[in-house]
C-alpha cells in the first residue's frame, strides 16, 4: 500500500490488491490523517490540547485521562457549516449502572454502544429512550485443539451441539443465536454458511464414538465416566456477563452430556496472555468485534498461528481459500469464496460459535441525528439538540417520565 | 495549651497529658524544655534523622517490590485483543527499553524516580506521570480533607452527646448509627445513598467530579466519612465516659462550675485521647485517595488512576503513584511521630 500527500487537500492511497471493503476499513480510527509537521515538532506531545491539529468536524479541546474528553467545533473543517453541535463532551464510565445513572439524572444527553444492563432491559427497552441494532461483533468460545482430549474433532463437536445457543440468546434478551463464525445478518450478500445447531443425541453419539460413553442414570440425568473433565476448564476474562455465559455452558454440558467442565476466571490482561499462547486447557471465552464491514475481520483471526488465533488451530488450506477470495475483484464470487472458507473453519470447530451481539443504549428524545450501528461509529456532525419539544421523539414514557 | 476542644487535636493530647498527670509530670517536662533547650533540641533533631534513615530505604523497598510485581504479571500495556505483529512488538519494546537487561531497566526507573521525574504514562502518550498526579491529588486530598472534618465534627458531637446522656434514647440511637457506620462497607453504602439523593430524589449527582465546591462533593465525602466518623463517635463516646467518671471532674463539679465548662474544658480534653491516636494516621490514607469511593463515584482521583494504571499494566503510572503514596504516607507519619514525640515527653527520651 502506497500513500502520498498529493496537494494540501489530497491523499493518493495505491493498493497493491483488490480490496472491496477498503472504504469501509477507512472508517478505522488507525487511518486517520495526522500532520507530520506537528508531530516532528512536539513529539509525544503533540496530542496534547495545545498541538494537535485534526481534519475533523470537532477538534480537541480538553482531555483529562480517566475522566473527560471535550471536542468543540473545528472551524477549519471542510463543512464546518453543516455541523451543528458546538461542544460534545465524552465520559469515562467505569460500568454500566453508573453510566445509566448519570443518564437518568440527566447529566449525560445519550449514552452510546453498550450501555444497559441486562437487568435494567425489561423496563428500559419499552421506554422511547431505548435504541439498539445488532453489532458486527460476536461472542464464541475458543477451544485448545492442540491438548487430548479436545484435539479429537468429534468431542469438539459434541461440546457445539450440547448447547442450546437459542435458549441462551433468549437469557440474554438482545442478542441472536449464531451457529457460523461471521456475525448474522450484517454483511448484506454475504450467504453465511450454517454450523451445526443444537442436537443432544448426536452429540451424546459422538461423545460415545470418541470413546466416552454418555449413560443415562435410573432418574434421567446423563453420566459420563470416561471424560477426563479435569483436563478441561474453561477460562475467561472476569466481568460478571462473563461468569453467567460460562454457567450456562457449563450448565448445559452438565445437564446433556454429564459432566463438570470448572470455571476459572482471569484478570483482563492475564487472560489474553494466557489464551495467545495457549496457556488454557480446553475451552476459553472470545469476543471479536468487526475492524471493518467485511467477513475477513472476522476470519482472518484463524490466518496466523499465534496471537489472536488462540485455539492452535491452523490449516494451510483455509489460509489459500482466504486468499482466493481476496484475489478475486468480483464481489459476489468473492463472498461465495469467503463462505467456502467459513465452512471449512467451521467444520473444523476449533471454536463454538455462540451469539451475534447487540448494541443497545439510550438518547433523550431532543437529541437528533443519533442512530444504533453495527460498527458504533457515530456521524457527530450530524447529530443536534433538537430545542423544539414538538420535534422530540414521540412514543412511549421516557425512562425519566 | 489552650486550645479549645474543636481546635487541632495535638493541642489537645498536650492539654490532656496536663490533666491525667495532675500537672506535675508536665511541669517537670516543660522545665526541662526550658532548662535544657539546646539538649532537647539536639535530642529532636536525632530523632527526625534516624526516622528519615528509615524512612528512605523503606520507600526504595516498597518501589523495587512494586517495580518486580509488575514484571511479574503477565501481560503488558500494549497486551490487548489483537495481538501485535512481532516486528512492532519488537518496535515497541525498544522505545521504551524493555529489551534491555533488567538491572539496566531497574536503575533507570530508580535514577527517575531519585529526580522525582516518573517519566510518561505509557497508556497516555504525552502525559507525564506528574502532570497525571498533580491532576489527581487535589481531587483525592479534597474529598478526603473534607471526608476527615466531617468526620470528626459529627463523630466528637455525637459521641459526646451519647457518653453525656448515656442509656438515652440519644446514646442508643446514636451508637445504632454507628454501628451501622462500621459495619456497612462503603461499596454498599455508595450505591444505597446514589438511589435514594440521586435517582430517587434527583437532589444531587450520582456520580463525577464538578470540582469544588459543587454537590458532587457531597455523596463521595459522606460515603468515606461513614466509617470513620461512626469510628470517632464510638472513640469519643467511650473515651469521655471514662473520663466523666474520673476524680477530677468530680472536683471541677464540686468546684461548682457550670456543666457547659466541665464537658468542654475538662471532659472533652481527656475524652479525645483515643481519637488523636486513630485520627492522625486516618488523614494520611484519606488524603492520598480511597479506590473504593473514587472508582464508586468515578472521581478522577489517585486511587482511581492507580487501578486504571494497574489493569493496563503502565508501568511508570504504577511505580509513581505507589512512589507517591509511600512517600506521603511516610512523611505523614513521620510529622504525626514528631508532634507525638513534642507533646509526650516519654516518647522522646
Amino acid at each position: 500500500m502506497g500513500v502520498e500527500a498529493v496537494d494540501d487537500y489530497t491523499v493518493r492511497i495505491s493498493l497493491s490488491e483488490s480490496v472491496p471493503y477498503f472504504t469501509e476499513l477507512v472508517a478505522h480510527q488507525i487511518f486517520r490523517l495526522v500532520p507530520r509537521k506537528v508531530i516532528e515538532q512536539y513529539g509525544a506531545r503533540w496530542t496534547d490540547e495545545a498541538n494537535i491539529v485534526t481534519s475533523g468536524a470537532f477538534k480537541l479541546k480538553s482531555w483529562k485521562p480517566y475522566s473527560e474528553v471535550v471536542a468543540e467545533r473545528n472551524p477549519m473543517y471542510w463543512d464546518a457549516s453543516s455541523v451543528r453541535l458546538d461542544e460534545i463532551h465524552f465520559y469515562t464510565s467505569t460500568d454500566q449502572p453508573t453510566t445509566m445513572n448519570l443518564y437518568k439524572v440527566g447529566s449525560a444527553d445519550a449514552v452510546v454502544s453498550h450501555s444497559v444492563p441486562s437487568a435494567w432491559l425489561d423496563v428500559v427497552r419499552p421506554k422511547k429512550d431505548y435504541m439498539d441494532a445488532a453489532e458486527a461483533a460476536i461472542t464464541y468460545i475458543l477451544i485448545n485443539v492442540t491438548q487430548p482430549p479436545m484435539n479429537d474433532l468429534r468431542v469438539r463437536r459434541a461440546f457445539n451441539m450440547s448447547i442450546d445457543k437459542i435458549n441462551y440468546a433468549k437469557a440474554r434478551k438482545i442478542t441472536k443465536p449464531l451457529s457460523a463464525f461471521t456475525p448474522e445478518g450484517i454483511f448484506a450478500g454475504y450467504s453465511q454458511p450454517k454450523g451445526e445447531g443444537y442436537d443432544p443425541d448426536v452429540a451424546r453419539k459422538l461423545f460415545g464414538e470418541a470413546g466416552y460413553p454418555v449413560t443415562q442414570k435410573p432418574d434421567g440425568t446423563y453420566q459420563c465416566e470416561k471424560f477426563p473433565a479435569e483436563d478441561v476448564k474453561f477460562s475467561f476474562p472476569t466481568h460478571s456477563s462473563n461468569r453467567a455465559l460460562a454457567e450456562f455452558m457449563q450448565a448445559q454440558w452438565k445437564q446433556n452430556l454429564g459432566i463438570t467442565i470448572m470455571l476459572s476466571n482471569l484478570e483482563s490482561k492475564t487472560y489474553l496472555a494466557a489464551r495467545s499462547k495457549l496457556d488454557y486447557k480446553g475451552f476459553a471465552l472470545g469476543i471479536w468485534g468487526a475492524d471493518y464491514m467485511d467477513p475477513t475481520t472476522f476470519l482472518n483471526l484463524f490466518r496466523t498461528r499465534g496471537g489472536e488465533n488462540g485455539s492452535g488451530w491452523w490449516d494451510q488450506k483455509y489460509v489459500d481459500l482466504l486468499d482466493e477470495a481476496n484475489h478475486t475483484i468480483d464481489a459476489q464470487k468473492r463472498y461465495a469464496l469467503l463462505a467456502k472458507a467459513e465452512q471449512h473453519l467451521l467444520d473444523a470447530q476449533p471454536m463454538i460459535p455462540i451469539e451475534t451481539l447487540a448494541v443497545n443504549w439510550v438518547k433523550k428524545p431532543y437529541v437528533k441525528g443519533l442512530y444504533p450501528n453495527p460498527a458504533c461509529l457515530f456521524a457527530w456532525k450530524f447529530v443536534y439538540i433538537e430545542r423544539d419539544a414538538a420535534k422530540w421523539d414521540y412514543g412511549t414514557p421516557s425512562l425519566t417520565d | 495549651m489552650r486550645g479549645n476542644a474543636g481546635a487541632f487535636h495535638y493541642r489537645c493530647y498536650g492539654s490532656t497529658l496536663t490533666i491525667e498527670k495532675k500537672k506535675s509530670a508536665i511541669r517537670t517536662g516543660s522545665r526541662q524544655q526550658t532548662g535544657h533547650a539546646g539538649l532537647y533540641r539536639l535530642k529532636m533533631l536525632r530523632f527526625i534523622f534516624r526516622r528519615l534513615i528509615i524512612t528512605i530505604p523503606t520507600i526504595l523497598v516498597v518501589i523495587t517490590v512494586t517495580w518486580g510485581l509488575i514484571r511479574l504479571a503477565p501481560g503488558n500495556f500494549y497486551t490487548g485483543d489483537k495481538a501485535l505483529p512481532k516486528a512492532i512488538e519488537q518496535n515497541i519494546r525498544e522505545k521504551y527499553g524493555l529489551d534491555r537487561p533488567w538491572h539496566e531497566q531497574y536503575l533507570r526507573t530508580m535514577g527517575q524516580i531519585l529526580r522525582l521525574d516518573f517519566g510518561t504514562s505509557l497508556k497516555y502518550e504525552g502525559k507525564s506521570v506528574n502532570e497525571i498526579i498533580a491532576r489527581s491529588l487535589p481531587v483525592s486530598a479534597t474529598v478526603g480533607i473534607l471526608a476527615y472534618l466531617l468526620a470528626l465534627i459529627v463523630g466528637i458531637t455525637v459521641g459526646s452527646i451519647a457518653a453525656l446522656k448515656q442509656n438515652s434514647k440519644w446514646d442508643y440511637a446514636s451508637m445504632t448509627l454507628a454501628m451501622l457506620g462500621i459495619s456497612i462497607p462503603n461499596f454498599v453504602l455508595g450505591p444505597i445513598l446514589v438511589l435514594f439523593f440521586s435517582l430517587t430524589l434527583y437532589w444531587l449527582p450520582p456520580s463525577r467530579w464538578d470540582g469544588f465546591p459543587s454537590k458532587s462533593v457531597i455523596l463521595p465525602v459522606f460515603t468515606l466519612s461513614a466509617i470513620y466518623m461512626a469510628y470517632i463517635a464510638r472513640l469519643t463516646r467511650a473515651g469521655m465516659l471514662e473520663v466523666l467518671r474520673s476524680d477530677y471532674i468530680r472536683t471541677a463539679r464540686s468546684k461548682g462550675l457550670s456543666e457547659t465548662q466541665i464537658v468542654i474544658r475538662h471532659a472533652l480534653r481527656g475524652g479525645l485521647l483515643p481519637v488523636v491516636s486513630y485520627t492522625g494516621p486516618a488523614l494520611a490514607f484519606l488524603l492520598t485517595g480511597t479506590v473504593v469511593v473514587e472508582r464508586l463515584f468515578v472521581l478522577p482521583g489517585l486511587g482511581n488512576y492507580f487501578i486504571q494504571a494497574t489493569l493496563n499494566r503502565d508501568e511508570p503510572l504504577i511505580v509513581g503513584i505507589v512512589a507517591f503514596i509511600s512517600m506521603t504516607l511516610l512523611t505523614m507519619n513521620l510529622l504525626v511521630d514528631i508532634a507525638y514525640g513534642y507533646l509526650d515527653p516519654r516518647i522522646r527520651q
